[in-house]
């Protein structure tokens, strides 16, 4: 009973930790809330309404057993879009928590302690599968036959269906770290195992869809075929056998089994691993602290290199900051060389005898892409965070600082960019104006995405939140990303558009390119005007 | 150095965190800043470093107005905070230089200080480590060998003893009156009362964000020690939380 209430405190305090971060950002950002509202409420809309009408006119064609389909549906889809999200929690849970210490001299068991985090992490996790699962249950809850059993496997099932992948995902990892925490290749070793997981969930995810979605595209009653879903799903995670005997025979008893068969596997690797894990949470701290020696040099730069250095200092320090800035141009600079070793297959014949060469538009395309998803600028800003005072009190312009981080955030785009522009000449040999016409994309785009981004982090700074990742997460990264939507149809229907005006690739891109850059040019005045006064507002 | 006139500040437009303070810190002033906590000491510091915008007054350092021209300001003074907060994958020296940067120092300048103020301070052979690493005194006396470096007209500090060891304490207490013989102003709020009492030239107590006494130490405490005069001045109620 005490240890049962013991658990309950600590889940309670788990969650007021992550709670009182959103409040402390509803009450600095209220602004940013309401333009996040407005972003999302549309996309929520459409896809709510998008289910509807699926469901709807596959009633209209006789598909009787739809209601079970559509339960395997959002069992599948909300566990398999949280599967990126247990890698990422799994990993905040085996980081050090500033409170893992204290607790630890507290008269509670490892297991409680554990459980507690564990559970946290898949609430948090499981906002995200609410958030993707509610519009289809709302519909499904409309049109369908709704049975009790039926809405308790709803409502339970795709919560509970990530107890295990979370328990399995926290102890690996901290069985890995354990594993390497000697090695004198630690750290790229940690870079390494973050990599082939972050592959590990794409490819799971990857293959799910292609097996859900395979021929279905053309196909307006794209429902009917979403048992290969349940049944792709099954593959990897058999528990589920339990769920569909509980629909197909509406017993609830199968349903209770499954429950029952989630909580004691939770139970079982929480009370196997306990003291293990919370011995590798606490020494995560103490290993964080050991490093190597830097060289003792007095040498003087320009402030604005210091300050590059210390952006790429903090990039270079932190794995996660590694794969989330690298990991997107590395796959972009790789899809371009298999653009370029496939570029035949790529000369599509127009008007009978025509042949046009896509790659001509698809490398400017992939540059102006990637200058969206180099997304630093919109959180580098709020990363100072606690240290803020420290810039804001030494002799530094502001505008020094703002253009550091935003230099930062375009090197990073410009070495992948520069490495896909070599490949774009090479291979597919554009004229001179085609050429000069994606270099001014690539400048258009990447100053008008650095400096937009930049202001939005102006704008709406993650004031009061502590943690690097939640910070990462934070309003001015949710904006930037939802813009993202917006810009992938702007800015290459810009690049058309300036084609048909112009019958010109090579003028369209220039005119696009210009277009973009006179935008961003906007964004500096905006943040010279009033970068200094919103600076204020960050400490 | 420092002149504060009729300074007020509010969080919420309604109730004054600070309201009407007036102090002048003169070179090679040891001034005291005194209050219960909330009292509105690291709001005024804040305010004085810039960090934070008052609503009403002026505050001028060597003359030059920190709402006008605060980029000035900031080349002649120091701060330190209560809590050093600092970027944690940073060595020691990488820290050092980055304000030795900040303020344009040379090679030979920025040598001379650091390997002065490390060695001091017993910080020497930590400097090549990442901050990360450090206890938090050690993260303070960073922070401070910092402060130091650029030789700052005026030092602000906030609580700048909390977290050292009595050998650091010692140490810096005496590197404090080394600068303010060479003319230095430092203004430091605190809630060691032994060490302001030692130290310190000038006081000031605030309450409720108003200063309730200032002046020079010898006069404001007379035969008394400062605790009993800041427990009387505060009323025996609300001395109950320093």
């Amino acid at each position: 009973m005490v240890k049962t209430f013991d658990l309950v405190k600590i889940f309670l305090k788990e969650m007021y930790k992550f709670n009182n971060r959103t409040v402390n950002k509803r009450k600095s950002n209220s602004k940013g809330l309401l333009i996040l509202l407005i972003v999302l409420v549309p996309i929520y809309l459409l896809m709510f309404v998008s289910n509807f009408i699926q469901i709807f006119i596959s009633f209209g064609n006789g598909v009787v057993d739809i209601f079970d389909k559509s339960i395997y549906t959002i069992v599948v889809l909300t566990s398999v879009s949280s599967l990126f999200f247990i890698v990422i929690s799994g990993n905040q849970l085996a980081m050090t928590e500033k409170d893992n210490d204290v607790l630890g001299t507290l008269p509670i068991p490892e297991r409680t302690i554990i459980s507690a985090k564990l559970i946290t992490a898949m609430i948090v996790e499981s906002f995200f599968e609410i958030f993707i699962g509610i519009s289809g249950l709302i519909a499904y809850l409309v049109v369908g036959n709704i049975t009790l059993n039926g809405l308790l496997v709803l409502l339970i099932a795709p919560i509970l269906s990530i107890v295990l992948p979370t328990v399995l995902f926290s102890f690996l990892i901290l069985a890995v770290r354990k594993a390497i925490q000697k090695s004198k290749y630690k750290r790229v070793l940690e870079l390494l195992g973050l990599v082939l997981m972050i592959v590990f969930v794409f490819g799971l995810s990857f293959m799910i869809s292609m097996t859900t979605s395979a021929g279905e595209m053309d196909n307006p009653n794209i429902l009917t075929g979403m048992m290969n879903a349940y049944e792709a799903f099954m593959t990897y995670f058999p528990g589920l056998i339990l769920i569909k005997l509980s629909i197909e025979q509406n017993n609830i008893l199968f349903f209770i089994l499954y429950v029952a068969l989630m909580i004691g596997l939770f139970a079982v690797f929480t009370v196997l691993f306990q003291k293990f894990a919370f011995r590798m949470m606490v020494y995560e701290k103490v290993n964080n602290q050991q490093n190597k020696k830097d060289k003792i040099e007095y040498k003087n730069s320009t402030i604005f290199k210091t300050l590059l250095k210390k952006e790429f200092t903090k990039l270079f320090n932190d794995n996660l900051y590694i794969v989330n800035a690298l990991l997107l141009p590395v796959f972009a600079v790789v899809g371009a060389i298999l653009i370029a070793v496939f570029k035949n297959d790529m000369i599509m014949e127009v008007d009978g005898d025509t042949a046009f060469n896509f790659t001509i538009l698809i490398f400017p395309i992939i540059l102006v892409l990637l200058s969206m998803m180099t997304l630093t600028s919109s959180f580098t800003l709020s990363l100072e965070n606690k240290s803020t005072w420290f810039l804001r009190t030494l002799p530094i312009d502001e505008k020094t600082i703002f253009r550091a981080k935003a230099v930062f955030n375009l090197i990073l785009y410009y070495v992948p960019g520069i490495i896909i522009y070599a490949i774009y000449i090479i291979t597919v040999l554009p004229n001179f104006l085609e050429a000069f016409g994606t270099l001014c994309l690539m400048v258009g785009s990447s100053t008008l995405t650095t400096y937009i981004n930049q202001f939005i982090n102006l704008r709406h700074p993650a004031i009061d939140m502590e943690d690097k990742y939640v910070i990462k997460q934070s309003t001015s990264v949710m904006i930037a990303s939802f813009l993202i939507i917006g810009e992938m149809f702007l800015f290459p229907g810009l690049i058309v558009g300036m084609y048909f005006a112009t019958s010109s690739f090579g003028i369209g891109f220039i005119l696009a390119g210009v277009i973009l850059f006179l935008f961003g040019l906007l964004f500096i005045y905006l943040i010279n005007k009033n970068g200094k006064k919103l600076y204020k507002r960050f400490c | 150095m420092l002149e504060i006139r009729n300074v007020y500040k509010s969080y919420d437009g309604k109730k004054d965190a600070i309201k009407d303070i007036t102090l002048d810190i003169e070179s090679g002033d040891i001034f005291a800043f005194i209050g219960h906590n909330g009292a509105g000491k690291t709001t005024l510091i804040k305010c004085i470093v810039g960090l934070l915008d008052y609503d009403k007054g002026s505050i001028k350092i060597d003359g030059i107005d920190v709402k006008e021209n605060l980029l000035a300001a900031k080349k002649i003074f120091a701060y330190i905070p209560d809590n050093p907060n600092i970027y944690e994958t940073m060595s020691g020296i990488q820290y050092l230089n980055f304000i030795s940067d900040a303020f344009n120092l040379f090679e030979t300048e920025r040598k001379e200080k650091i390997g002065k103020y490390s060695e001091i301070l017993d910080m020497t052979s930590k400097l090549g480590d990442k901050i990360s690493s450090y206890s938090h005194g050690m993260k303070q006396k960073l922070v401070i060998i910092g402060a130091l470096i650029h030789s700052p007209k005026l030092l602000v500090l906030d609580e700048p003893f909390v977290g050292l060891d009595p050998e650091a304490s010692f140490k810096i207490k005496n590197i404090f009156k080394e600068l303010t013989e060479e003319g230095t102003a430092i203004f430091f709020s605190t809630h060691v009362l032994e060490t302001a009492e030692k130290i310190c030239n000038k006081v000031a107590v605030i309450r409720h964000g108003e200063v309730i006494k200032c002046g020079e130490m010898s006069v404001i405490k007379k035969d008394e020690s400062l605790e009993d005069v800041f427990m009387e001045l505060l009323g025996e109620g609300d001395g109950k939380d320093i």
